[in-house]
Formats: C-alpha cells, sequence, structure tokens
C-alpha cells in the first residue's frame, strides 16, 4: 500500500509531467473562458436575431452588444498562448512537476471568472439589447451596463496573465 | 469648451403669415421651439394637414421601399457615406409646387406592389393545386364522380404503398360477398397509393369500412373536371400570374428613373410634417399668432432683424432661464468626442462642458488600450480617405469618422512606444523570410514592451488612472468655488486630495509598492511626515465638511460614510488595470497570428499562407480590439471620471430645421 502511494506520487511529482499540468492549465483558461463566451454571445444572438426581424436597422448596433461576452474567449485563448510559448510547446523551455501546478493554478482566475464573466454578461447583454430596441438612441448606456460585468473578467485576467509572465 | 449661451425669443405676427414666418425659421435652423403656456390662446388647428403631411411621408418611404426591392439604387455602404445633395431654396421652392404627379407615381407603385404580391400568391396557389393533381393525371373520370345507377365508384388513395394483389386480398378478407367490382391503380409512390374502386351499390357500404380501416381519403383537390383538364387549367392560370408579376415588375423598374422626384417627395414631406408639428407648440388669437422658444444667443439679433425686415413680426429677445436646452461647442479636435458627452447626457443647470478636457483622455485611453501602430494607421488612413472623399456625409457619421482618425492617431503613437506593428510582424517576416537571425531584434519598442514589464505598465496605468480622476475632481472643485460653496469644496473636493495624495506618499516609500514594483522609490523622512499629515487632514476634512449643514451628529454620521468612499476610490484606480489587459490581449493575439502565419516556413508557398493567416488573423483582431477599446474607453470616462464630477440632465437643443432630410440638403441662404 505505501509502495503504490510513494510510486504514484513519485510519478505524478516527476519533472515529466509538469508539461500535463502546465497543458491542462492552457487547456483549462482556454476551453471554460471559450465555452462562457459562446454561451453569452449564443444568448445575445438570439435575442439580437429577434429584435432585427423587427428592426433590421439596428444591425450594427446589436452585432456589438452580441459581442460583449466574447471577450472572455479571446482572455482565455490570451493566457493559454502565453503558457504555450513557457513550456516548450511555442517557445520556453518544459517545465518541472511544481512549475507545472503553478503554471495550472494561474490558469484557473482567467478560465473559472472569465466562464461565469461571460454568461452573466451576455444575460446583461440580452437585457441590453430589449432596451435597445425599445429605446434606439440609448445605445451607449445598453453598451456600457454589459460592459460593467466584464470588469470581473479583466481583473482575472490581470492577475492570471501577470503570474503566468512571472512563472 | 463650452455650453452655448442662449437667449429667449417671443416672435408675434400676423396669421396670415404665420406658415411663412416657420419656413423662414425652418431654413436658419437655430429656433428651438417650445410650448406656449397662454391659455389665452389656442394651439392652431394642425391635426388633419399634420396627418396629411404624416401620410405624404410613408406614402414616399413605401414607395421608395417598392423601388428598392425591384430596382436597386447599387452603391451600397459608400453610397451612404456621400450624404445628401445640396439644394438651394430657390430651386426647392420650385420643386415643391408641382408634386401631384410625384404623389400619383408613389400611389401606383405602392399599388403595384400590392398586385405583384396578388399575382405571386395567385401562382403560389395554382402551384400546390397542380402538385395536388398530378397523382390523379391518369384518370379518365371528373374528381367528384361518385355513382352510376347501379355502381358505386370510390376515388382516393391508400397511405403507403399498394400492390394491386393486396387490395384485392384485404377486400376479399373484409367482404367476402362482393365479387363483381373493378379496381384499378393509378400509379403511385411511396407516401400513397391512388385508386379507384367500382362496385355495387349493394356492397358499397362494406367495401368503404374495408377500405376505411387502411386508411382510405378522398383527394385533397375536387373538381368537376377530368384531373388532365383540371391540371392543364390551373397551369395556365400559374403562368398567367406569372407573367403578369413579371410585366408589373418591369413596369415598377421602368419608373426608377424617376427615384429622384419620389426622394425629393420624401424630404419636403418630412419638412412639412416637422413644421406643422412645431405648429402645434404656437398660439393663436384672432389675427395674430405666438411663438416662444430658444435661440443661441450670438445669433439672436440677426434672427431678429432677418425675421421684422421680411415680415410684420415683433421678435422679442430676453435672458434665458434655467430650462434652456442645451447646445454643446468645441474646438475641431474635441468635437467628435461630443457624441460621448451626449450618449451620457448633456451638461445640466449649470454644469460645465465636460468635452474638452475628456476628449484628450479619450483619445489618449483609447490608444493605450489598442496600442498597436499598424491598426491605428489603418485607422489613420480608412477614416481620412473616408472623411476627404465624403465631405457631404451625415453630421453623426462624420463625427464619429473623426473621432475613430484621432483615436487611430493616438493608437499608432502608443503601438511605436510600445513597439508593436501589427504585432510582432516586422519581427517575424525579417526572421521568417529575410534569413535575419532570431536573436536580433529590428522593431524595437520607443519606450518599452509591456508583456516583458507587464507591472512598470501597470503602475503606469494606475499612475495616469489617478491624473484622470484627480481631473474630474478638480473641475468638481472648480465649479463648486465658482458658485462661492467653499464649505463643499473643503468636505467634497479638497479633503479627498489631500488624503488620496497622503496615502499614495505613505505607499509609495512601503514594501507594499517595492512588492509590486521592484524596487521602492525612498523618499526622505520629512515627506513621510507631510504624507501623514496630509492623509490627517484630508480624513477629517472630510468628516466634518462632508455634510456641514447638517446637526452635528448626523454631520459627523454622514462625514465617515464620505470617508468610507475610500474603498470606491480603490476600486476606481484598479479599474484603469484594464488598459494593461486591453493593451496586452491585442499585442500578444496580433504576435500569437504572426506566430501561426510563420509555421509554415519561408519560401512561397510559406509567404502565401502567412498573408492568408495574416490579412484573416489581424482583421478579426483589430475588430474584436476595437470594439473592446471603444467600449472600455466609454467605460472609465463615463464610470471612473463622469462619476467624480459630472450629474447631466441638460435637455438637447433640437431647432426646427432641415437636418432630417435624407436625400436633399436644402442650403441655407
Amino acid at each position: 500500500m505505501g509502495n503504490t502511494v510513494t510510486a504514484a506520487s513519485s510519478v505524478l511529482l516527476s519533472d515529466s509531467m509538469g508539461i500535463v499540468y502546465a497543458l491542462l492549465g492552457a487547456a483549462l483558461a482556454t476551453f471554460l473562458a471559450g465555452a462562457g463566451s459562446a454561451i453569452g454571445v449564443g444568448m445575445g444572438g438570439r435575442a439580437a436575431a429577434g429584435v432585427l426581424t423587427e428592426k433590421p436597422e439596428l444591425f450594427a448596433k446589436v452585432l456589438i452588444l452580441q459581442l460583449l461576452p466574447g471577450t472572455q474567449g479571446i482572455y482565455g485563448l490570451l493566457v493559454a498562448f502565453v503558457v504555450l510559448g513557457k513550456i516548450g510547446i511555442l517557445g520556453g523551455n518544459a517545465p518541472t512537476a511544481a512549475q507545472g501546478l503553478l503554471f495550472l493554478a494561474a490558469c484557473l482566475p482567467i478560465g473559472v471568472a472569465g466562464l461565469i464573466s461571460a454568461i452573466h454578461q451576455g444575460k446583461a447583454s440580452v437585457a441590453s439589447i430589449s432596451l435597445l430596441a425599445k429605446r434606439p438612441e440609448s445605445f451607449g448606456r445598453a453598451m456600457l451596463l454589459p460592459a460593467m460585468v466584464e470588469t470581473y473578467a479583466i481583473l482575472a485576467l490581470l492577475v492570471s496573465l501577470l503570474t503566468v509572465a512571472r512563472l | 469648451m463650452a455650453v452655448v449661451p442662449m437667449l429667449k425669443m417671443l416672435v408675434c405676427g400676423a396669421r396670415e403669415e404665420e406658415s411663412s414666418v416657420m419656413k423662414t425659421l425652418q431654413r436658419q435652423g437655430i429656433f428651438h421651439i417650445i410650448p406656449l403656456e397662454e391659455e389665452a390662446l389656442k394651439a392652431p388647428e394642425v391635426k388633419e394637414a399634420l396627418n396629411k403631411a404624416e401620410k405624404r411621408v410613408s406614402l414616399a418611404e413605401h414607395a421608395l421601399k417598392v423601388l428598392d426591392a425591384y430596382a436597386p439604387a447599387g452603391g451600397g455602404l459608400l453610397a451612404s457615406l456621400s450624404g445628401a445633395a445640396e439644394l438651394s431654396p430657390e430651386d426647392w421652392q420650385k420643386k415643391a409646387e408641382n408634386q401631384e404627379n410625384t404623389l400619383a407615381l408613389a400611389e401606383d407603385l405602392v399599388n403595384k406592389e400590392k398586385l405583384i404580391n396578388e399575382a405571386a400568391a395567385r401562382a403560389a396557389r395554382a402551384q400546390v393545386q397542380a402538385e395536388a393533381l398530378i397523382p390523379w393525371k391518369k384518370l379518365g373520370l371528373p374528381l367528384d364522380f361518385t355513382e352510376t345507377e347501379s355502381c358505386r365508384c370510390f376515388i382516393g388513395a391508400l397511405p403507403g404503398p399498394w400492390t394491386e394483389g393486396e387490395i384485392r386480398s384485404h377486400l376479399a378478407e373484409h367482404c367476402p360477398q362482393m365479387e363483381a367490382y373493378s379496381l384499378e391503380l393509378l400509379g403511385g409512390d411511396p407516401a400513397q397509393t391512388p385508386l379507384v374502386l367500382v362496385c355495387l351499390k349493394e356492397d358499397a357500404p362494406q367495401a368503404e369500412d374495408a377500405l376505411r380501416r387502411k386508411g382510405f381519403a378522398r383527394p385533397l383537390v375536387t373538381s368537376g373536371k377530368t384531373p388532365e383538364d383540371a391540371l392543364n387549367e390551373v397551369k395556365f392560370e400559374r403562368a398567367a400570374a406569372l407573367t403578369e408579376g413579371e410585366e408589373l415588375k418591369a413596369a415598377v423598374k421602368a419608373a426608377a428613373s424617376r427615384r429622384q422626384e419620389l426622394e425629393f417627395l420624401y424630404d419636403d414631406s418630412l419638412l412639412e410634417r416637422s413644421r406643422l408639428a412645431s405648429f402645434q407648440m404656437a398660439g393663436e388669437g384672432q389675427r395674430s399668432f405666438f411663438l416662444e422658444g430658444y435661440v443661441p444667443k450670438a445669433r439672436g439679433e440677426a434672427l431678429k432683424k432677418k425675421l421684422e425686415d421680411k415680415y410684420t413680426v415683433n421678435v422679442l429677445l430676453s435672458e434665458a432661464d434655467e430650462k434652456a436646452p442645451v447646445l454643446l461647442k468645441n474646438n475641431p479636435f474635441s468635437t467628435p468626442t461630443e457624441t460621448v458627452v451626449e450618449s451620457y447626457g448633456l451638461p445640466g443647470r449649470g454644469e460645465i462642458d465636460p468635452t474638452t478636457i475628456m476628449s484628450f483622455f479619450y483619445y489618449i485611453l483609447f490608444g493605450m488600450m489598442l496600442s498597436d501602430a499598424g491598426y491605428g494607421l489603418l485607422m489613420v488612413i480608412g477614416c481620412g480617405i473616408a472623411l476627404k472623399k465624403f465631405p457631404a456625409m451625415g453630421k453623426n457619421m462624420k463625427k464619429m469618422l473623426t473621432m475613430f482618425f484621432w483615436c487611430g492617431v493616438s493608437t499608432t503613437i502608443w503601438g511605436f512606444l510600445f513597439g508593436s506593428f501589427f504585432g510582432d510582424a516586422i519581427d517575424v517576416i525579417a526572421h521568417t523570410f529575410f534569413g535575419v537571425p532570431a536573436d536580433k531584434q529590428i522593431f524595437k519598442a520607443l519606450w518599452f514592451t509591456p508583456l516583458d514589464e507587464p507591472m512598470r505598465l501597470l503602475i503606469y496605468c494606475f499612475a495616469f488612472g489617478l491624473v484622470h480622476l484627480f481631473v474630474g475632481l478638480g473641475i468638481k472643485g472648480y465649479a463648486l468655488l465658482k458658485e462661492k460653496r467653499t464649505k463643499d469644496f473643503l468636505g467634497s473636493v479638497l479633503g479627498w486630495f489631500l488624503l488620496i495624495l497622503g496615502l499614495l506618499l505613505l505607499l509609495v516609500p512601503s514594501d507594499m509598492y517595492a512588492s509590486i514594483a521592484g524596487a521602492p522609490i525612498p523618499l526622505p523622512a520629512w515627506m513621510g511626515t507631510l504624507a501623514k499629515i496630509m492623509a490627517l487632514a484630508g480624513a477629517l476634512l472630510l468628516l466634518f465638511f462632508a455634510a456641514w449643514d447638517k446637526k452635528m451628529g448626523l454631520r459627523l454620521a454622514m462625514g465617515a460614510y464620505e470617508l468610507y468612499g475610500v474603498t470606491g476610490w480603490l476600486s476606481d484606480v484598479l479599474s484603469y488595470s484594464r488598459l494593461l489587459a486591453l493593451g496586452l490581449a491585442t499585442g500578444v493575439i496580433a504576435s500569437v497570428i504572426n506566430t501561426m502565419g510563420s509555421m509554415m516556413g519561408g519560401g512561397i508557398g510559406g509567404a502565401i499562407i502567412f498573408i492568408i493567416i495574416f490579412l484573416l488573423g489581424h482583421t478579426l483582431n483589430m475588430a474584436i480590439n476595437l470594439l473592446g477599446a471603444y467600449v472600455h474607453t466609454n467605460r472609465l470616462q463615463f464610470v471612473e471620471f463622469f462619476g467624480k464630477f459630472y450629474e447631466a440632465g441638460g435637455e438637447a437643443f433640437e431647432p426646427l430645421g432641415t437636418g432630417d432630410t435624407k436625400y436633399y440638403h436644402l442650403e441655407e441662404n
């Protein structure tokens, strides 16, 4: 029993696992934030299509509102690429197990905050699109409300990015 | 940088001239009419005329839509930039006199559209009927044929595919006594089997029952003619409907040469409608009319003279009251950002116009977020060409393009400072295609590269944010001092300045700052003491003067609450970290695109792949980051900056004018 645990931990903590953890982090950053953005932009798209049936002239404006929750996916991608550039895939050297786990931890903020904020930003976008449908002149305000949600994704991005850049 | 001062203007004149006076006012386009509050005077009866004008507008609009549908004007996006054609008042008058023909044309077009739709519906109906008739084509009998003297005839279909043998054995099973009958299958498809069954009348009920069990149904169409004849007839009908539709469409296309007449009708009716809508706000006595409104101070006298020279009217000018509408006037560099201020709200009573100060920050913040010289240059070139080529474009479009022009200039400057030109495109191209050694950097940042020193940039972002916020607070202080509200100034402006600056000076030499910036900034000891005094003084000012007009207990409680607002300052400053995040996003993704493009290596093939990926990738990256920079620049202005001093709530100056027209622009004389 004891031997098995020791063996397992020696495999899990061996330096060849470092890149696995780091990649897992990059994957989480991309797919969690990306999935959130997909959900958010999808919600926005449905609302936008509804408005366009009545007011096709609002196309450019509702498109902007629909796209607002799309940035989290980009932030996730951004962090993932910086990681890939440091762990020997697009550049840099393969990390040790401890470094790999650090990369994994550093990717979590943008992954999780990206996922959740994009979904809620999508909901705010939907509401803003209906606001725009009723009052096309209030585009500035309609745009600002969903942008408030994004602040938290930006904060998460900063933490992820600053950490990853230093590792 | 200012809100244009206004004068209140009262016009009274003879009713015969009311219409002409209104026209002159509309052409001048500087008179903002307000409802006349005077009970002795009645509002003019213009409902009917207004309805008529309304109808003409929608008629012309509808007719133009019909033309667009069948004879598109072409031109697309660029044509929408070219703006309205200029027309002198004399020419306008001439054109407006004879519009009977145009009205008739518009009605005719709308009518034709109705006929086209009807013809299309007829053709579609005939098509449906023809499809329903096709399975029965082989039937020599009329579809509604049911019986002879001694026989019943069942015409209909069984669902699904059947063979004759299957049907016969089914009938034998369910009506064994039936011997003499005739069954004919009329072809069939997998979905249904059309058939004709003729049997003796006494066997009919049982035979029908046997067929019904298997879902026998009569044909969907019925007719006294044989299917063949009916089919021919329907086909003929369809062809006739289609020809009619084509002829009508051709007639509509022929009318395309008169599009300009319709466009003029639309614009002219639009002007008439807005004039009549203003009429409703006037007051009429028995022989006189009265109009009240606002006019920009600088042009009030000239307008008064113009009206009094031309008509027998009396014009009274007086100082504007507090309810005066707001018109902004700024230098050409700042004017484009007026739209940003407008979308937040115009300055309310007594507030100053923040446009000019904001515009500098706006351009700088936008540039920092996009921060790529390549994207910036594209914006400068694109907007520059559009502005140069289409000088007559709409006012708002012009403002927007000018704004993005200056944003582009700023983006270019920041791009060079941070060493980003389509990301690291120059170096990637040089390394991949021109054999420059990979460790030799060609395109260097003039200042520093954000990705190498993100913490350094983060601190600059915070510093910049603090300047932005302090300027906002300064504007508030200026406004308060101007109104001689010194105690308010102490409590809500000076207190904050002292407290924040003091805290900042305490922070800079600390370990916390050192851990972020890498190295502390040593300050002499007396600075530390000064900082403590400043912070303390600021806190006390806030505590005692934030609500100085309340009783002591409440005053301190509200002061303490104001002091709690320091957390708000913290989050405001942290909010500027988005400058770094968005700037990095642009640069890193641009570099990723370049790296992906160069993965195929050098050579012709590699170059082609690189160009394709470069064009697609950078278009996408620029679009998404333009959107991001625009949204977040607005946010920093609206929430952080305006939050410090700006209340807004002013009503826009909307003079009766000629600005709404779409196709022609009435020149002012």
